[in-house]
């Protein structure tokens, strides 16, 4: 048994793939006269230079402009007079052959931008390496083991997949990827996770191990690959794989049904949170009913500059497509805390939690919260969007943001531009004194999404990444109950939609709490929607709301606990 | 020869999609080009060099026109530089 880490989850089998770049070094050699080889160059530029076009196109309709982009520059680099063709074309002249002396310059390019101590410039050290290689292998004429095109299940064994090469993936085909290289914020594995195909990544020696063709077992949560499982192994492998496929069996008319209702005949909206258009294909294939939060920040993270407008209009656009006319709330940039944008530089705080983070930097920075406004709102007429701010703690910037949003709209009027101007302003509730003040943010906001995580970490005074004091963070604690509570309720009271989007939302023991507690709509990680409708189908709204009576007068996160069990246990088949 | 100083003004600087752009609007002449950045000269054509320099936003850089169009490069790639290298916002 081989361990990696496991970053998408899921049981994953078939014939071993292995992808390798081939080792070339020994056809680098033999050379025509410098005039052959020279045509051979050029040749092979241009048939790089058209697939990298294709692939751009390919990039941007997959997995968004990012993406397409780096292609473009890849391009760029090709077209380099001076620093790429020249000096190939001269030890051409001197008597090497093409591919080597392409080989030699990508090559001491790529040591030149790895030397450079910069996220971002090394980023760009791999993009020489995968460009140097693609560009070898097209002037040998030696084809890239094909990913487009794949004629049975495999699964997938590399060193690592580049952007060129995960743009390329056949999705239908690869039941599992395992990968030597790569941690759970790598670029595969956020591809594999958004795909749902099983991956383990950082995988040291896997390469070596596997053998080509032979059947590979990989358990995508523990991270366990196995080669050559024992009987037992492959019987347990087996167990867990076929309970897998029951349960998403019998999850699959959930999946299908297009409303949630409680038993009682109560009708909830049940919807999914995402982090890119990518992601959206896949929440509608699991049955949402909406998104209710697309984390806009995913756009300006892992990368070294900012999303142009145009890129995040085509994102939005693309998104809404996507939901083919359900709603979908997309939450402005929440930066600062935990998540980092490498080219916003924005500096290091002794408590990011509390600091600059969220609305404070875009209001702030006037510009960035104005080029994502306009992107929204030229996307807005596509279809229905709802654009929520994040990590408001005060009515004032609730105002602010609004007014910014509403000339935002009016100046895109004025140029003529088609826009949906009724679209719905509303607000994150994640911030105690927002809680507090619901009352008052439920007259001026459109609507409401309780975030679970803020709201509990911020209303306990708990780090839940600490260990220390991990175990004090529970969204169970009477304190945060009733904030939540008091939210729903103030939204209720002015008859303005009031959704959850938290990891509280997707807690099986607690939504029957908040059902009870009057919430209407629910936002979940979309491969989990169909067991929470199906949880749904068993709950009945008065019992719930019995519970939660009794779960606001509890005075101890302990008395919640035995009032959630209790239920729980009633509502099991 | 035509000088000019300017800051960069678009999010990302010069990489990846804007720097492509940019080396692309300064071949449209035949002037060369050189830009001062950090205290040292790189060819304003060419990607690798523009890559490896570094240029982010809010930098100030140098350019230098040399050639029968440097009045017209000088302008052009000025203004492309003023709205953003392609990048809008």
């Amino acid at each position: 048994m081989e361990q990696g880490v496991g970053v998408s989850a899921g049981i994953g089998f078939g014939p071993v793939l292995k992808y390798l770049r081939a080792d070339l070094s020994s056809r680098l050699q033999c050379a025509g006269t410098p005039g052959q080889e020279a045509q051979k160059l050029a040749d092979a530029i241009e048939e790089l230079k058209r697939e990298n076009v294709r692939l751009a196109k390919k990039a941007a309709r997959q997995a968004g402009e990012q993406e397409s982009g780096i292609f473009e520059a890849h391009n760029a680099i090709l077209e380099d007079e001076e620093e790429v063709l020249a000096p190939i074309q001269e030890q051409i002249a001197a008597g090497k052959s093409a591919a080597q002396a392409a080989s030699d310059r990508f090559r001491e390019l790529e040591e030149a931008m790895g030397g450079v101590k910069d996220e971002c410039i090394g980023a760009r050290a791999a993009d020489f390496r995968d460009l140097g290689e693609r560009l070898v292998r097209q002037i040998l004429g030696v084809d890239a083991p094909s990913l487009e095109r794949l004629e049975e299940d495999v699964v997938l064994v590399a060193r690592d997949l580049s952007p060129s090469d995960t743009v390329m993936l056949d999705l239908v085909h690869i039941k599992g990827l395992v990968c030597e290289e790569g941690g759970p914020a790598s670029h595969t594995a956020i591809l594999a996770k958004a795909m749902g195909i099983p991956a383990v990544v950082g995988c040291k020696g896997i390469l070596a191990r596997a053998e080509q063709g032979r059947q590979l077992w990989l358990d995508g949560d523990s991270g366990e690959v196995f080669l050559q499982p024992t009987e037992e192994e492959k019987a347990a492998l087996q167990k867990r794989a076929e309970k897998q496929r029951r349960r998403r069996e019998t999850l699959e008319v959930y999946r299908k049904k297009q409303t949630t209702l409680t038993r009682d005949g109560d009708c909830v909206r049940l919807s999914a949170n995402i982090a890119g258009p990518q992601e959206c294909a896949l929440a509608v294939e699991n049955g949402c009913e909406g998104i209710g939060l697309f984390r806009s920040e995913f756009l300006y993270m892992n990368r070294p500059d900012l999303p142009g407008e145009e890129e995040q209009f085509r994102a939005y656009v693309r998104t809404l497509e996507l939901a083919r006319g359900r709603p979908v709330t997309i939450r402005t940039l929440d930066i600062g805390g935990d998540k980092a944008v490498p080219a916003m530089g924005l500096p290091a705080e002794a408590n990011p939690f509390l600091g600059y983070r969220a609305i404070r930097v875009c209001l702030d920075r006037e510009e960035l919260f104005r080029t994502q406004l306009r992107a929204l709102y030229r996307a807005s007429a596509k279809g229905r969007l709802r654009i929520m701010f994040p990590m408001i703690s005060r009515l004032e910037e609730l105002r602010q943001a609004k007014q910014i949003a509403r000339q935002t709209a009016e100046e895109l009027a004025r140029r003529g531009v088609e826009i949906d101007a009724r679209v719905q302003l509303g607000m994150m509730m994640e911030v105690p004194s927002a809680a507090v003040l619901a009352d008052e943010f439920a007259r001026e906001a459109d609507f409401f999404s309780i975030g679970t995580n803020d709201l509990t970490q911020y209303t306990l005074a708990v780090d839940r990444g600490n260990p220390l004091v991990g175990p004090l963070y529970s969204h169970c604690q009477p304190a945060v109950v009733r904030l939540i509570a008091g939210i729903i309720r103030a939204a209720a009271r002015r008859g303005i939609p009031c959704c959850m989007c938290g990891e509280a939302a997707g807690d099986s023991r607690f939504i029957p709490l908040l059902l009870g507690l009057g919430l209407k709509e629910f936002s979940v990680s979309s491969p989990r929607i169909p067991e929470i409708r199906r949880l749904f189908s068993r709950l009945d709204g008065q019992g719930c709301a019995e519970l939660a009576r009794r779960a606001l007068k509890a005075s101890t996160e302990q008395e919640i606990q035995t009032l959630l069990n209790a239920a729980a246990d009633a509502a099991l088949p | 020869m035509e000088k000019a100083t300017i800051t960069i003004t678009n999010r990302s600087g010069l990489h990846a999609r804007p720097a492509a752009a940019f080396v692309t609007e300064a071949k449209k002449f035949r002037s060369k080009l050189t830009i001062q950045v950090d205290g040292r000269s790189v060819n304003g054509k060419s990607m690798v060099a523009l890559l490896s320099a570094g240029i982010t936003c809010g930098k100030e850089i140098g350019l230098t026109f040399e050639g029968e169009d440097e009045k017209e490069a000088a302008s052009a790639v000025c203004s492309f530089i003023r709205s953003g290298c392609g990048e809008s916002g």
